[in-house]
């Protein structure tokens, strides 16, 4: 990934630089090598064949969603504490790389349903649904950050949207639990339940992808930066 | 299989995809920014 701090207007100092172009390569390594493991090395599950290796693009972009919507919350909280421009930044960019990864997540599982259920959607499902929503309410967070007139209204009433936005994320998640679901409870996932060759490739998918949520997160804020910076200029 | 292909190569054209928008945003504003800059350098030259 370039970083932004070759287009000359730096955002970071050059060690912090280095640093990040060392996790971007980092990152890209670890996610041919979870391609390669979840290609070669996993076996394909007795019942449901190949399309079982979805699980390690779904599960990993799973938690990398609840991740990223968990610095939404945090930063949130922290500009309706304090109103640091920098965490409302950090929520803003948060939100867009949450919904990334929840677009994935929603994908990778009706692709993944399709074949096994027999349909790409349930909508009686709460774990299904209660995804959907979540996914509607960063939406909708994205949408009031972009028709708003930025300010300090602006960044309360989205911190507010950010931090209750958050209760679906426990809801979707322990949504398999508590109803009934078509959708294979959490334990399915649980490192105890995996054969070795699918627990190593899990585990190096789940690092890949986090590391990934993590770059994205750092490159879209140092964007987010720049355009604080072009704003502060034209408004010179 | 073509389902499995199908979700890793959604995966790979969003990610990918929003990585070119991200660079391209980081690219325009920085050079925008540089053109402030310099006319706002040649303005107090002037």
């Amino acid at each position: 990934m370039t970083d932004v701090a070759s287009t000359h207007v730096s955002t970071l100092s050059p060690a912090r630089a280095d640093l990040f172009r060392i996790a971007a390569i980092v990152d890209a390594l670890l996610l041919l090598a979870a391609a390669a493991l979840a290609v070669f090395h996993a076996p394909a599950d007795t019942v449901q064949g190949v399309v079982q290796k979805i699980f390690y693009l779904h599960v990993p972009s799973a938690i990398a969603a609840y991740a990223a919507f968990a610095v939404v919350l945090a930063g949130g909280l922290v500009f309706l504490w304090n109103e640091s421009p920098a965490a409302d930044r950090l929520a803003r960019v948060a939100a867009e790389v949450g919904l990334l990864f929840t677009t994935v997540m929603l994908v990778s599982g009706s692709l993944w349903a399709r074949p096994i259920w027999g349909t790409y959607w349930v909508w009686w499902d709460p774990r299904l649904v209660s995804t959907l929503v979540l996914w509607l309410i960063y939406a909708g967070y994205l949408l009031v950050r972009r028709i708003a007139t930025p300010g300090r209204q602006a960044g309360r009433f989205a911190a507010v949207v950010g931090i209750v936005g958050f209760i679906d994320v426990p809801i979707v998640h322990f949504s398999v639990s508590w109803w009934r679901t078509i959708h294979p409870p959490i334990e399915t996932a649980a490192p105890e339940a995996l054969p070795p060759e699918m627990l190593l490739t899990f585990a190096v998918s789940m690092v890949a992808i986090l590391l990934l949520a993590a770059v994205l997160l750092g490159y879209r804020y140092r964007v987010e930066v720049l355009r604080d910076r072009l704003q502060a200029a034209l408004d010179r | 299989m073509s389902y499995l292909a199908g979700a890793y190569a959604f995966a790979i054209f969003s990610i990918a995809g929003y990585i070119y928008y991200l660079v391209r945003q980081a690219r325009e504003t920085a050079a925008r920014i540089r053109e402030l800059d310099e006319e706002q350098a040649a303005a107090r030259g002037r």
